[in-house]
């Protein structure tokens, strides 16, 4: 019996390490140079109906990033900037520029934050991850990864991430609530590092009325 | 008003450290009157109060937001201004949802708001505006604007227009459009000029009326300052003209008589 339980500690410790160690490759791969991505899938809006999605994610690592809503159409032309001090958020309909506090701004809005996977090791300080297995993808072999959020701040019960084994980053994430209903299905498309600038991510309308909120 | 209080109010709510901004401003109208002009905004709980002061009138508004990130926003406000000409009220709410975005703003004044504050339209009495934006797909948005008004005499006036904007490089906006009677047509442009991102919107409406309205927006830096040229020319004839950079701003106008703003904003909200 006890070695069947020293077994399972050891076991279980073995899988938290991997995961330890997946993340540390993801946050490294994804912190080597600036990228940017495409995510496209389902995403459930506030009002409870589904709608098509698609989302342009530019990320300079630990300085900016940058989310362009291209659907649902009502949002096309809205877009959010995230520094380590404040959050833009532009809404094209109103041509406003709101800036708030990181700490302040909510992001999420859509059920998902999705700046937090472009920084694993900032998601795994909310979300207890587990490696649940391996799967093949189009794109190559890949980890399943499980996490449940430490606090019902984040806005879903669970989420499940496919993370490319061969260039260690995100392919695919999905959000359930708590009752197994999909929130956000995603998918990350024409992943590619390129040479982005701070001033190309803060890129606005001249016009947009700055509203600071403190 | 006496200058001392002016200043002494200035100085208060600076070196209280509350003030999120603060406008110091003169303001002139030929052969008529003259006045300094302060404006401070400063935060109350999750609002922010805002405070006009000038010469011979005293206003204060209530200003709150609640934000729904890349969804939208809701805005609202109240606003009461006391002066030695009359008291004014106004009230305003606002918002954007989705593909909906919507305002309906009422004023109340027993005298000519701009005896209230110099920034304001010289008229009084009542007035209601509603305005709505409709997205009826990803760049194609539809405007509405209605209005009413009982001026002071108790004559009463409304105003309305459609217009529908095409979002490609640039957006181009067409409408059709009525005040008290006088109808006209509506034509819009908005793009950016260069790589910089300087950036022209112009808008003429001309018909039984005329007024076009041009604006130049260019930045000054990587940051969010930027110049500000604003141009209204209208017949019968009135005009504009404003120039804004750097926490500076004037405003020339001519509606019958010249005037001319400067003001000076100090911000305190923290920059970048």
């Amino acid at each position: 019996m006890k070695k069947l339980l020293a077994v399972a500690v050891f076991l279980g410790l073995a899988m938290a390490q991997t995961i330890a160690e997946i993340t540390r490759q993801v946050q490294a791969n994804l912190e080597r140079s600036p990228w940017e991505a495409t995510l496209t899938g389902r995403v459930q809006m506030p009002d409870g109906s589904t709608q098509e999605a698609e989302f342009r994610l530019q990320v300079i690592p630990r300085e900016l990033a940058r989310v362009e809503f291209k659907k649902p159409a009502a949002l096309e032309g809205n877009f959010v900037v995230i520094s380590e001090k404040e959050v833009w958020n532009y809404l094209f309909l109103t041509n406003q520029l709101i800036i708030q506090p990181r700490a302040k701004a909510r992001v999420e809005g859509l059920g998902v934050n999705l700046t937090d996977l472009s920084d694993l090791e900032q998601l795994t300080e909310r979300v207890t991850l587990r490696l649940l297995g391996e799967q093949n993808t189009p794109a190559g072999a890949a980890w399943r990864i499980g996490g449940v959020p430490k606090d019902a701040s984040l806005g879903f019960a669970s989420m499940e991430l496919l993370v490319l084994k061969a260039d260690p980053r995100p392919l695919y994430v999905t959000l359930r609530d708590a009752n197994n209903r999909v929130l956000a299905e995603l998918g990350f498309s024409g992943f590619r590092r390129t040479n982005l600038t701070p001033q190309a991510l803060r890129k606005r309308p001249a016009d947009a009325e700055v509203i600071r909120r403190n | 008003m006496n200058p001392w209080v002016y200043l002494t109010a200035a100085a208060v709510l600076w070196g209280s450290g509350f003030a999120q901004s603060l406008t110091f401003g003169l303001y002139g109208r030929l052969s008529d009157r003259f006045t300094p002009t302060l404006e401070a905004t400063l935060p109350l709980g999750n609002f922010d109060l805002g405070a006009r002061l000038q010469r011979d009138a005293l206003g204060l508004g209530l200003f709150g937001a609640t934000e729904f990130s890349a969804l939208g926003r809701l805005t609202y406000g109240v606003r009461a201004g006391l002066g030695f000409a009359g008291w004014g009220v106004e009230g305003r709410v606002g918002g954007t949802v989705g593909p909906v975005a919507a305002g309906l703003e009422a004023l109340y004044s027993t005298t000519l708001r701009s005896h209230l504050w110099v920034g304001d339209e010289a008229e009084g009495g009542l007035r209601l505006d509603l305005w709505g934006r409709y997205r009826l797909g990803p760049r194609e948005t539809l405007g509405l604007g209605l209005g009413f008004k009982r001026d002071l005499a108790g004559f009463s006036s409304g105003t309305g227009e459609l217009s529908y904007a095409l979002r490609q490089q640039q957006t181009y906006t067409f409408g059709l459009g009525v005040d008290d009677s006088r109808l006209y047509a509506l034509l819009g442009w908005r793009g950016e000029l260069d790589e910089a991102g300087t950036l022209l919107e112009a808008t003429l409406r001309a018909g039984q009326l005329w007024r076009l309205e041009a604006t130049l927006t260019a930045p000054l830096d990587e940051g969010l300052s930027n110049l500000k040229l604003r141009l209204t020319a209208a017949y019968p004839w009135a005009a504009t003209l404003e120039l804004e950079a750097y926490g500076f701003r004037a405003d020339a106008s001519y509606d019958g008589g010249f005037s001319l703003w400067l003001r000076y904003t100090l911000s305190f909200g923290g920059d970048e």
